[in-house]
């Protein structure tokens, strides 16, 4: 090797190096990072490309990029308090709580809703969004737990429970593999709509753990009863078996959010309707999990004051009409329910009278280590392993521990 | 020691001598620059705190006025109260703002940046966004006020904001903010040249003793160092606590004439203080005394860390180190440059995130306090201690009681359980698949070597998955199965065996072909006439399987049950796919089990000592191996 040769080779070496090291060509628009796929990717479009065309020629251009969902939330809290992120987001908004108290992550946008911004949402959804008297993203839809039934099978949704359970019994037919009422009952997120329909729930209004409230309990006693009943509900009931069961015509009712229907089979037309109000808890409704999607503005950012202008057209008329009508979404804004293209779609109108009794998720941190040991209480109660009582109460244990251990860390 | 062998005697003395205090002084020269790095950075730490803490006292003490004040009051009365606030706060240059927070405004302000303020509130613009934000964040923030130093390209400000509470005591309704201008930083050099002089005194020392007797250049040098460590760390420590103790009395101060404003305002104007928002603003002595006790034993960790680098430095040339790493590189150069990429690869994705995982273990780092100093997350071998000493083996009492399967040892003991059963049925099953295709003139093996193939071609988590299926209690094949032969359908997730078995019958699955591939390879090489031979001698099939055939397959299947044990014993894809831990955890490994604490109890530093735990048992592992292998290679 000649010393010519030597030199380019390590220049060359050097070159790559500093190419790789160098920051991208900075790009003069706003970057907005969603996970949406399909119909509702292709809506989220049409809403930019309206957007952008309204614009001032000088103004910047709002550009999307799509983030595979189950990789966002971590890509969140890795890139923008480095500074490496987007300068809007679209995610649930339970993760809120966890982003403002790791710091630099999101932006709180109070100063900027004024009233007339919060007159045009749906009622309770901005709450979702505040986190210690801060607000820090704007609401655009909603997805919570409804009641779908096949209408081949179930000519009149059920109003109560009572009534539930009385038209699973006529349509479970064991030998045919048919069951009146089917959903993923031991997964914690869908069983949490009959806790908080006893009063129960996970946590007090000061952020403390309360899976041994007797809600609880006499929930998980509700559900034990109809699997005792008759064997109206299947064994391990995942969320592809209730499709299955569902698609073949074998599943009269399901408890199921938004993202059941895409699955449906064509030859089956659900009905939707709000989930039945509890017998055994004096006719209070079920209450489900209510997820809200918000755009939430990066920390930091530079260019704070346009994506908020955005922010206020995608949760606005315009932009939720196209949402709702193109994306099939349950828009966050008030009015696209009174279009006539929304007023037309039962299902959307069913899901918003859910919202009523829907409640919203926990947005604090202390939400994340619920999951797993409330998925493990349900697995022990349903398999018998635990009394409701005791499984609840080994729960609440484990959750203190896991609360004192993150806090801890951070005291 | 030296690197000179071949030279006369007396040249390689002289030289050790240059060595030795070339040695010293690079050693000197990075432990001195480093500890006055730290040392200046501590100190401008502790004064950046106390000139917060003073800007949050005014603050506080503005607050408790105006809180004092009837809500009805003009705007015009709180333009007075803040101009008279900031004359007589003893602070040069102070100036202070009130902000309603429900009404996005600007009540009252001095400050020049504000615009010339007349007196009448007015809305904040979308430039003052971060004063509203700083007065809504005091709701979340646990301590009374929020203080800090923001630096602009003008200037450089201490800026504290304190809250203004409506008359439950609960919401805040209004914030207080007050800014002071910093001096330039005086930077006190006397305790830097006091320390130079030693280091300089030591050199010397160092040099001349170098002269006399050099035999051994790294010890002297290091020796000379060590003096000068030593030295330092007695010194330079209490140096700044001294100077902290001169901040504390400033505050004091400062915060009887804070305190003696707020009085004197409130009763010209008859509104009644709250007696407890007066004793706030007292210093917190302790709080100050502790958190310069703590700098003080940060700085001296800091200096020791510093004094071993220094050390490193020192022997590392003292010793002739560096002489030889110089004379390899240019030795060798074109082969380090071809290395180059790769090894800055391997630094890049293997052992930067490796290190990083090492660091993380001994801190309590969890999702909420990430972006914490190391030092205040620092917790030194406490996660190995809980992990390693947890014999803790049962959880509840009486009926209740069972094994705790979140136990370090039971998960062991399952991840042991599981690595053998699932290597030991691969090894079998593959070594008998392999014997039975290397059959002579067997029909189709092509294709039945292809069809066996299959499984490891598939993505494991494909075939997870269609496990799981498969096992599913009342749709799965497994079930349909035993009840076709009359069996009772099996609860296969219910209980720790059955479910520990879909985890092996599904891993056993995807590594017998490995295994199979192998022991073909290696069957195929066997020397047919060994087999002729012991034909001859009258062994019968067992004796030429056990003495011919497994002999001359070991040097291929021993390392492919080195990886594989490695593989299983982090096969993550299938634990947590196919039984997900179930029940209770009790078929977790430690793999799934370190995942589980990290990314759903968010507990960083736990999960990685955890993962540090499962690295030294496979490198442990391994070690034994290599020998092993050596053994039977000797035996060979």
């Amino acid at each position: 090797m000649t010393a010519l040769d030597r030199r380019s080779l390590v220049l060359t070496a050097a070159a790559a190096g500093l190419t790789a090291c160098a920051p991208s060509p900075s790009s003069n628009a706003i970057t907005i990072w969603h996970a949406y796929r399909g119909r509702e990717a292709s809506a989220f479009q049409t809403v930019l490309d309206a957007y952008n065309a309204n614009l001032s020629k000088s103004a910047a251009r709002v550009r999307a990029v799509s983030v595979p969902y189950d990789a966002m939330a971590d890509k969140i809290s890795a890139a923008v308090p480095r500074g490496k992120g987007p300068d809007i987001f679209i995610f649930a908004h339970e993760r809120l709580g966890g982003w403002v108290e790791s710091g630099r992550t999101v932006e709180p946008i109070g100063f900027w809703i004024d009233d007339a911004l919060r007159a045009q949402l749906l009622p309770g959804l901005l709450n979702a969004l505040v986190y210690r008297d801060e607000i820090f993203g704007v609401p655009l839809n909603f997805k919570s737990l409804a009641m779908i039934t096949n209408p081949a099978l179930t000519p009149a949704p059920a109003s109560t429970t009572g009534e539930l359970v009385r038209q699973a019994a006529a349509q479970t037919d064991a030998a045919r593999g048919q069951f009146g009422l089917v959903y993923p009952y031991d997964d914690f997120f869908y069983h949490a709509a009959l806790q908080n329909g006893f009063g129960g729930g996970v946590f007090d209004e000061n952020g403390k753990p309360i899976l041994d409230h007797p809600g609880n309990v006499a929930a998980a006693e509700l559900l034990l009863s109809w699997r005792r009943q008759s064997p109206t509900m299947p064994d391990d009931p995942s969320f592809a078996l209730v499709q299955s069961l569902f698609n073949q015509g074998r599943a009269a009712t399901v408890f199921s959010g938004p993202w059941f229907l895409g699955e449906v089979t064509k030859t089956i037309t659900p009905v939707v309707a709000p989930l039945p109000r509890l017998d055994e808890a004096n006719g209070a409704p079920i209450r489900p999990w209510l997820t809200i999607e918000a755009a939430f503005i990066a920390a930091g950012g530079r260019r704070m004051e346009e994506s908020f202008a955005f922010l206020t057209f995608l949760a606005g008329p315009k932009a939720g009409l196209i949402m709702a009508r193109d994306g099939g979404q349950l828009h966050a804004c008030q009015a696209v329910y009174d279009m006539p293209e929304v007023k037309a779609d039962p299902v959307a109108l069913a899901y918003k009278a859910q919202l009523e009794s829907a409640i919203p998720m926990p947005n604090i941190p202390e939400m994340t280590l619920i999951w797993s040991p409330a998925d493990k209480a349900m697995k022990r109660i349903v398999k018998g392993e635990a009394s409701p009582t005791a499984a609840w109460r080994d729960a609440q244990t484990e959750v203190a521990e896991a609360i004192a251990a993150l806090r801890g860390g951070a005291g | 020691m030296s690197g000179n062998t071949g030279a006369d005697p007396s040249a390689a003395e002289a030289n050790s001598k240059w060595r030795a205090l070339i040695a010293t002084t690079c050693g000197a020269i990075v432990f001195f620059a480093l500890l006055i790095f730290l040392c200046v950075g501590a100190r401008n730490d502790l004064a950046a705190r106390a000139e917060g803490e003073a800007a949050a006292r005014a603050a506080l003490g503005l607050a408790a006025v105006v809180q004092a004040a009837p809500q009805t009051e003009p705007g015009a009365t709180f333009q007075q109260l803040t101009t008279d606030f900031a004359n007589r706060l003893e602070l040069p240059g102070a100036s202070a703002r009130i902000v309603d927070l429900d009404q996005r405004t600007l009540l009252a302000s001095t400050d020049p940046q504000d615009g010339l303020f007349t007196g009448a509130p007015r809305a904040l613009t979308q430039s003052e966004k971060p004063i509203y934000d700083r007065g809504k964040s005091l709701a979340r923030i646990p301590s009374a006020a929020i203080a800090g130093i923001v630096r602009t390209p003008q200037s450089t400000i201490a800026l504290a904001t304190a809250p203004v509470r409506d008359a439950s005591g609960e919401r805040i309704r209004a914030s207080v903010e007050v800014s002071l201008p910093l001096a330039p930083r005086q930077d006190d050099r006397s305790p830097w040249l006091w320390l130079g002089a030693i280091a300089l005194g030591a050199l010397a020392v160092a040099a001349g003793l170098g002269q006399r007797f050099a035999p051994r250049a790294g010890g002297l040098s290091l020796a000379a160092l060590a003096v000068i460590l030593a030295t330092t760390l007695i010194i330079a420590p209490p140096a700044l606590e001294q100077l902290s103790q001169l901040d504390q009395a400033a505050a004091e101060a400062q915060s009887t004439s804070v305190q003696n404003a707020v009085r004197t305002l409130a009763e010209q104007r008859n509104w009644q203080l709250n007696a407890q928002a007066i004793a706030d603003l007292a210093p917190e002595t302790s709080a100050a005394q502790a958190r310069t006790l703590q700098a003080v034993q940060d700085l001296r960790l800091s200096t020791f860390a510093a004094g071993l680098l220094g050390l490193a430095v020192a022997a590392f040339i003292g010793f002739g180190w560096a002489a030889k790493t110089w004379r390899t590189v240019i030795a060798h150069r074109t082969a380090y440059i071809y290395l180059a990429p790769a090894l800055i690869g391997m630094l890049a994705l293997s052992i930067f995130p490796f290190l990083y995982g090492v660091s993380l273990s001994v801190t309590d780092t969890t999702l909420l306090n990430q972006d914490q100093a190391f030092t205040d997350r620092f917790v030194g071998l406490q996660h190995y201690a809980t992990i390693l000493g947890d014999f803790q083996f049962t959880t509840g009492t009486g009926a209740d009681l069972t094994v705790d399967y979140t136990n370090f040892y039971w998960t062991l003991g399952m991840t042991i359980a599981w690595t053998v059963s699932n290597v030991a049925i691969g090894v079998t099953v593959g070594l008998a698949l392999a014997l039975l295709l290397n059959t002579k003139g067997l029909r189709g093996a092509g294709v039945y070597r292809t069809l066996l193939i299959l499984p490891w071609a598939i993505p494991n988590y494909i075939t997870a998955l269609t496990w799981k299926g498969i096992f599913h209690p009342q749709f799965g094949a497994a079930n349909q199965v035993v009840q076709a032969f009359g069996g009772e359908p099996v609860a296969w997730f219910d209980s720790v065996w059955p479910s520990f078995l879909t985890g092996v019958i599904t891993n056993g699955w995807l590594s017998f072909p490995f295994m199979m591939v192998v022991c073909l390879g290696a069957l195929q090489a066997i020397d047919e006439d060994m087999y002729e031979a012991a034909r001859i001698d009258g062994a019968n099939p067992w004796q030429r399987f056990r003495y011919i055939t497994l002999p001359s397959l070991m040097p291929a299947l021993l390392p492919a049950i080195i990886v594989s044990v490695v593989w299983t014993f982090n096969m993550f894809n299938v634990i947590y796919l196919v039984s997900a831990g179930q029940p209770g955890g009790a078929t977790e490994i430690l793999i799934t089990r370190a995942y589980k604490v990290a990314f759903e109890e968010y507990q960083y530093g736990y999960a990685a000592a955890y993962s540090v735990v499962i690295f030294l048992i496979l490198l442990i592992y391994s070690g034994l191996q290599v020998r092993l292998s050596r053994a039977t290679e000797s035996v060979r």
